[in-house]
């Protein structure tokens, strides 16, 4: 049952409250694991006039303490907390770092991994600072990156990959809503490398995904 | 800027759902549901986000939140609305703010309709 909780006022700050889906980003759970999660008053919550979930983010927090630790805490405080984390996954499990900011497409690829590629361990970056810490502290597989992001942008962030040789080991994966005529000026930082185009991302990433992870010694 | 016009647009078409799960979803009706469930969480927000850009003239949100909307809708099958964003995101990105905003007027009220037209039920 749906712990209640006094429902903000118009004043409250929208920080304090967050939607069913950006808790599952949090959290790396499915929008209906979250749901269930309220529904069972493991978080606090209220519903709008429109019936939709408002969760407290202060019982997010104790959830993530009680509960998973490490794994589920912000990207940005944990790129705060240590420049380094040990990988800590499931063994047998491949990693992968998707950077990305528009949320449709975290939970659209969150859906399609889950599905196709129980092994893999998800992580997402919002922009491509975070992205490039990420990359330093997790020591993806395969990185998959956007193309259009803010901070720096999913060439610039490749280009400067490769300059670097210890950030050589991953295998990368554009995904880019650009078409062929719109990727001209990022070129250089595109060759050799799988470009999956987003409208076709459902059907394409799947097989993008398996040549990478063939080519990775966990898929051994 | 004028965020309820006086002229309500038509409202949006959409391709046949079982095109779009064909095209974009490769036949999956039951992923295409479930991500279907996850956009109707997610567009309120986005159309915050791009009503806020918008009263603000932040071309750079507004290009970025248009930017997304448009491939988002595409694959759902509202392809006068992605088309709209697209001319959102173009006049956004080279810098023509009023033409971005009125772009914005005429794509907010479309993408309420999606939202309270009943049009991202869950397949039956």
């Amino acid at each position: 049952m749906m712990q209640t909780i006094e429902t903000p006022t118009e004043s409250s700050s929208p920080a304090e409250h967050l939607s069913t889906l950006e808790v599952a980003r949090i959290l790396g759970l499915a929008v209906r694991s979250v749901q269930l999660m309220v529904d069972r008053g493991e978080l606090q919550a209220w519903k709008t006039a429109g019936g939709h979930r408002r969760i407290a983010r202060a019982s997010v927090a104790q959830w993530q303490e009680s509960n998973h630790g490490q794994r589920t805490a912000p990207a940005a405080e944990r790129a705060a907390k240590t420049s380094k984390i040990p990988r800590a996954v499931p063994a047998g499990a491949v990693n992968v770092l998707f950077i990305e900011d528009s949320v449709h497409y975290q939970n659209m690829v969150g859906l399609l991994l889950r599905q196709k590629f129980p092994q893999i361990e998800l992580r997402t970056a919002g922009d491509g600072i975070s992205g490039l810490i990420m990359v330093g502290q997790y020591e993806p597989d395969v990185l998959l990156v956007d193309l259009m992001l803010p901070g720096i942008d999913g060439a610039a962030l490749v280009s400067s990959l490769r300059m670097h040789g210890q950030f050589r080991r991953p295998k990368i994966i554009v995904v880019t809503s650009l078409t062929p005529e719109q990727r001209a000026p990022f070129a250089f930082a595109l060759q050799d490398v799988p470009v999956v185009f987003k409208p076709h991302l459902v059907t394409e990433l799947p097989e993008a995904m398996s040549r990478c992870l063939a080519q990775t010694e966990k898929s051994v | 800027m004028n965020n309820t016009p006086s002229d309500p647009s038509p409202a949006p078409s959409r391709l046949p759902v079982a095109d779009v799960v064909t095209k974009y979803f490769g036949g999956d009706a039951k992923f295409f549901s479930e991500y279907q469930a996850s956009c109707a969480e997610q567009f309120p927000i986005d159309l915050h986000a791009g009503q806020t850009a918008s009263a603000a003239a932040d071309t750079q949100t507004l290009m970025r939140t248009a930017h997304n909307l448009k491939s988002i809708l595409l694959m759902l099958g509202f392809t006068s609305i992605s088309e709209e964003a697209a001319i959102c995101e173009q006049c956004s990105q080279g810098g023509q703010v009023q033409l971005a905003q009125e772009s914005w007027d005429r794509l907010a009220p479309m993408m309420t309709f999606v939202l309270t037209s009943g049009a991202l039920q869950p397949l039956a």
